[in-house]
């Protein structure tokens, strides 16, 4: 219980599910990039806005049942979104079918690619950081004198 | 760890080899004789793609990436050339030739180095990542 | 996180324990946990959290599993819960000696 309050303390639940989002999120942009000259190509994906919409509604959860300070945050599986054995999360993507098709029938956009490859690697650095400054808070909050 | 780039270095040595095959297309658009001095017109070359990294190191990740399928050679990719002085005319006096439009080629290339250029990119940003994560231990 | 370990007004677990009523008598609170099982329940948290974090450093490095932010977050985990169950032990071990001055 004092554990499990450190542990959980604060906006570090809600940053830990974005940075493994965005980090395992990396991988299929980097296939779908790998894969733009590709014949017959169906790009993965998965939504960050379906991620925004489950870590919303898990933070609310929290907050009304801790007051949003500390406690576990108790996250809903989607079809995308799935726990991994640690208990952590886990992508499981879909195929993407926005975009137009082109005469190849691979439906890319190198500058959405582009553009998901760069906001992506800043939603994990900004999560990142913000993660950080948590834990010093946490660490300075532990170790000064009551 | 290992392998956290071979989504993005399987896109460049594709798009490398690609832009090989095009070189080698457009170094033969005159080649009508084979290594062995036979009448052997040499046919366009073309490389396909599909998706998934066969030799991914780790087997979970194997499908994802791309990888040649196959570099094949275009038996329709010739020509009827007139050119009655050729000692390889038919009848006719029409040779064979390859069809190889150095434009189309060009365009290829560009499209080649534009993807190239984008995996580099890639790779890049995978490596931000995972600098950024070990920042969280400093 | 603006009071991580509920130090102000006792909100947390470091708070003042329960009170008593006035029509309560000394020894009526007995039926709560004692400190003892309150101290080896988070020991054994950490524990766990230490486990935790070893193995996920161990499947990294054998390769089952490639996610180097998981196993940094678990590893900093553990490290927190190192960090204050430490800060109670210190904090403990002061109580004491400052107890064993008063002669």
């Amino acid at each position: 219980m004092l554990i499990d309050q450190v542990t959980n303390a604060g906006a570090m639940p809600s940053l830990e599910m974005t940075m493994r989002f965005a980090a395992q999120r990396q991988n299929l942009i980097a296939h779908n990039i790998a894969n733009i000259e590709t014949p017959d190509f169906r790009p993965l994906d998965a939504s960050p806005r379906g991620f925004q919409k489950m870590l919303s509604e898990a933070v609310d959860a929290r907050r009304s049942s801790t007051g949003g300070a500390h406690g576990r945050l108790n996250w809903r599986e989607t079809a995308e979104l799935k726990r991994a054995p640690d208990g952590g999360l886990s992508l499981r993507p879909t195929t993407s079918s926005r975009n137009i098709l082109f005469h190849d029938r691979n439906n890319r956009d190198l500058e959405r690619l582009m553009q998901d490859l760069a906001e992506n690697t800043q939603v994990f650095r900004t999560a990142s950081e913000l993660m950080r400054t948590q834990v010093n808070q946490l660490q300075r909050a532990i170790s000064e004198r009551v | 760890m290992y392998g956290s780039l071979d989504i993005s270095v399987s896109g460049m040595i594709a798009q490398r080899t690609r832009a090989a095959v095009i070189a080698n297309n457009l170094a033969n658009t005159d080649t009508i004789l084979n290594a062995a001095g036979e009448y052997d017109p040499y046919l366009r070359r073309e490389i396909m793609f599909a998706p998934g990294d066969p030799a991914a190191a780790d087997p979970s990740q194997r499908a994802l990436g791309v990888h040649i399928q196959a570099i094949e050679a275009n038996p329709d990719a010739l020509r009827a050339k007139y050119d009655p002085t050729n000692p390889f005319a038919d009848a006719g006096g029409y040779v064979q030739v390859p069809d190889i439009d150095p434009l189309t080629e060009q365009v290829n290339m560009l499209a080649a180095t534009r993807a190239y250029e984008a995996n580099v990119a890639a790779a890049e940003a995978t490596k931000t990542i995972l600098a950024q994560s070990l920042r969280l231990l400093a | 996180m603006a009071d991580p370990v509920g130090l102000i007004g006792g909100a947390g677990p470091l708070g003042p324990g329960p009170r008593l009523t006035p029509a309560q008598k000394p020894g009526d609170l007995r039926g709560g946990p004692s400190f003892k099982d309150v101290l080896m329940e988070n020991l054994n948290q950490v524990n766990k959290l230490s486990d935790d974090a070893t193995r996920a450093i161990e499947d990294l490095q054998t390769g089952k599993r490639d996610d180097v932010e998981g196993v940094i977050l678990a590893t900093q985990k553990a490290d927190n819960a190192f960090r204050m169950l430490q800060a109670v032990r210190n904090k403990v071990v002061q109580a004491y000696e400052e107890v064993k001055q008063m002669r």
